[in-house]
Order: structure tokens, then C-alpha cells, then sequence
């Protein structure tokens, strides 16, 4: 029997939360990998073709590894497309240490994830 | 080249910024405005009132930036760089308007470039900070502006600049709207007080008075799977919600 703890998060106050699951994990039988999802809102586009992403993202930090699956720096991610565009992490460090902002910034400026309406 | 003459005598600070920072500025016009009681005109080019429909935007921004006493320049991240805004800020140095930059949460001062950084400048990061900009319009223009701003003034322009300035994707914020994270541990009895740890530990961090409306709320489940012979039926046994208060 395994017990899965979940929970939804804002991105507003995600600073905040990663270390509190990080020391929660790190005392407590709850252990890492920590599976995260990041959902984009209605109106960002991702691509998520592996031949378009190759290409968008030559000579890039991010690189293909296999199995769907893209590595930036030491973490391993997935393009997903859920209700909408979504990142898929499975996280064996600190959440606390995710390049999560560098990652999306050479994302954005490789044109991967889009912005197609603005209505925040 | 004539000009017809300004609209009212009322002396002009203006107010330099980026476009992006237009919707966190006009509240904040419109509450000194309030404090000056109309006797000042603050002229925020973006807001869609300062800049009248029909008048010639260009010839208006020139006409205020030659009429005006005193400028303050907000900057963001979304400012730092920009050359309009050091554009502007020049222009007015030369006419010996007062230049005076203003951080917004996220940006401090002691990082900010020259030549802006040659100015006195200060940040506004707290409604303590805002007394600078009262105090300043009273120096500049000979004005007796009530000079203290309460933390719930603060809060209300600059509470969400404040959280997407510290927050963990800071500019990509706005692009995303949840993660949802999940985690496994083995035998694990169902009433394990973890979850509730967790919530505690978050008391301990104290968060901001903010976290506990319901929109930034935290919302942990507590589920388990059944493995084996019993389909992947997962319960929530417990529910956790930060209180609203604490």
C-alpha cells in the first residue's frame, strides 16, 4: 500500500512552499522523487513535436535524452499537453534548487512556449 | 513653433515608467492625487487620463515634461532597461526637474546602473518607504501632503508586484497557474499527523497575511492508492486548508 500526498500549488507563493516540502520530505517517510507538474494558463502554446523541438532548441542547455524525456542542466523534464500546455518534473533533489526560472526563460526565448493571447 | 497653453497652472510631477507597469501606477496616481487634493496634476502618460483622446500624444508628453517639477522614475524589471524611461528621465535633468528613481518591489536601488544610480533615489518597498513620495512633493512644489501611508495602502497597489517580484518563476509568473506536486511513501498509517506537520511548518515560516485569503490558500490532500487486487481508487481521507487566520 503506498500513501500519495498531493497538492496544488500557486506560483505566486511556490517560493515559500519548496522548502517547506523539502524539509517536510526530508523529515518524514515521504521521500524523493517529488512529481510535479507546472500548468501553464489558457492561452500559452507549447510545441511538443520532437522534431520542432529539436529544432528550436539547437545549441541549446536543453537536449533530448530519450523516452520523451529532455534534460536542462541535471534535471529531466517532459513537454506535456494536459487541458493545457504543462511541464512534467520528477524531482530527486531540493525543490528549493529547481532551475525552474532558467529553464523557462530558454524555453520562452527558443520561441517553445508561446504566449497567444493576453488575458490574464 | 506655438503651443497652446497648458491645460491649468496646477505644477506637474510626473511620473516615468514602463507601459507594463501602467495597471500597479494608476492606483497609485490616483491616491496622490487624493492626498494632494487636486492641487497637483500627476501625469502618468500611460493611464489613459493624463493624455486626453485626440491630443497629439508626443506634443503632450514634451509639454509635460517641460512643465513639470518634479519627476519620479519607477523603476521595475520591466523599466530597468528601458531606454524610454531613461530617455524621458534625461530630458527632464536637463530642464533641472528634480529626478528622483523609485524601486518597485524586486528591483533595489544599490543595483541599479548609472546613470540613475547618481540620483537620489530610494526604494518604495513598504508604506513606510511611501512617505518619501509625499515628503518630496511637499519639498518640490511648497505642498502640505498628509505624508503617512498605511500598510493597507501599501498592500493594495503593490501587494501582487510584491509577490511576483519574490516569487520562485518571478517574470513567468503570470504564464502559469498551478503546480500540482505529488508525493509516495511506503506504510504509512492513514491518520499520520504528516500532513499536518507540514501545515504547521508552513505557520512557522509566517507567511504573508495574504496567503491566508482563500486565493492563495494551499490545499493538501491527503490520498492513498491501493495496490494489487483493489482498483487504483485513490480517497481523500483528510483535507487540509490553511485557516484564515492564524
Amino acid at each position: 500500500m503506498k500513501n500519495d500526498l498531493h497538492g496544488t500549488f500557486t506560483p505566486e507563493l511556490f517560493h515559500l512552499h519548496a522548502p517547506a516540502i523539502d524539509m517536510f520530505c526530508a523529515s518524514s517517510a515521504y521521500k524523493p522523487p517529488v512529481q510535479a507538474v507546472v500548468h501553464f494558463r489558457e492561452g500559452i502554446t507549447m510545441v511538443n513535436e520532437r522534431h520542432r523541438l529539436s529544432t528550436l532548441l539547437y545549441k541549446s542547455e536543453i537536449s533530448f535524452v530519450g523516452d520523451r524525456l529532455w534534460k536542462f542542466r541535471d534535471q529531466r523534464f517532459s513537454f506535456e499537453q494536459l487541458r493545457h500546455a504543462a511541464l512534467r518534473l520528477e524531482v530527486h533533489g531540493k525543490i528549493e534548487s529547481l532551475p525552474l526560472y532558467d529553464l523557462l526563460a530558454v524555453l520562452f526565448s527558443r520561441n517553445v512556449i508561446q504566449e497567444t493571447s493576453v488575458d490574464f | 513653433m506655438n503651443r497652446e497653453p497648458a491645460r491649468n497652472a496646477k505644477p506637474i510631477v510626473f511620473l516615468s515608467h514602463s507601459s507594463a507597469d501602467k495597471e500597479l501606477l494608476a492606483p497609485l496616481k490616483d491616491l496622490l492625487h487624493k492626498r494632494a487634493a487636486g492641487a497637483v496634476r500627476f501625469f502618468l502618460s500611460s493611464d489613459g487620463k493624463s493624455l486626453p483622446l485626440g491630443q497629439n500624444w508626443i506634443v503632450e508628453l514634451q509639454d509635460a515634461l517641460a512643465e513639470a517639477k518634479l519627476m519620479f522614475v519607477f523603476l521595475s524589471r520591466n523599466s530597468v532597461d528601458s531606454h524610454w524611461v531613461l530617455f524621458e528621465s534625461g530630458v527632464a535633468y536637463g530642464r533641472d526637474v528634480k529626478v528622483v528613481p523609485v524601486c518597485l518591489p524586486g528591483i533595489d536601488f544599490d543595483s541599479v546602473a548609472p546613470p540613475l544610480s547618481h540620483l537620489q533615489g530610494f526604494n518604495l518597498h513598504s508604506n513606510d518607504a511611501m512617505r518619501n513620495l509625499a515628503r518630496v512633493c511637499n519639498e518640490v512644489i511648497g505642498i502640505e501632503m498628509e505624508e503617512a501611508f498605511s500598510s493597507d495602502e501599501f498592500d493594495s497597489i503593490f501587494f501582487s508586484a510584491g509577490l511576483e517580484a519574490e516569487s520562485y518563476f518571478k517574470r513567468w509568473t503570470p504564464f502559469i497557474s498551478e503546480i500540482i506536486m505529488r508525493v509516495e511513501a511506503e506504510d504509512i498509517l492513514l491518520d499520520s499527523p504528516m500532513p499536518r506537520m507540514l501545515l504547521l511548518r508552513h505557520k512557522d515560516l509566517r507567511m504573508p497575511r495574504i496567503l491566508l485569503t482563500n486565493k492563495y490558500s494551499i490545499n493538501l490532500a491527503h490520498s492513498i492508492k491501493h495496490e494489487g487486487k483493489r482498483p487504483h481508487s485513490p480517497v481523500q481521507p483528510l483535507r487540509f486548508q490553511v485557516p484564515r487566520t492564524i
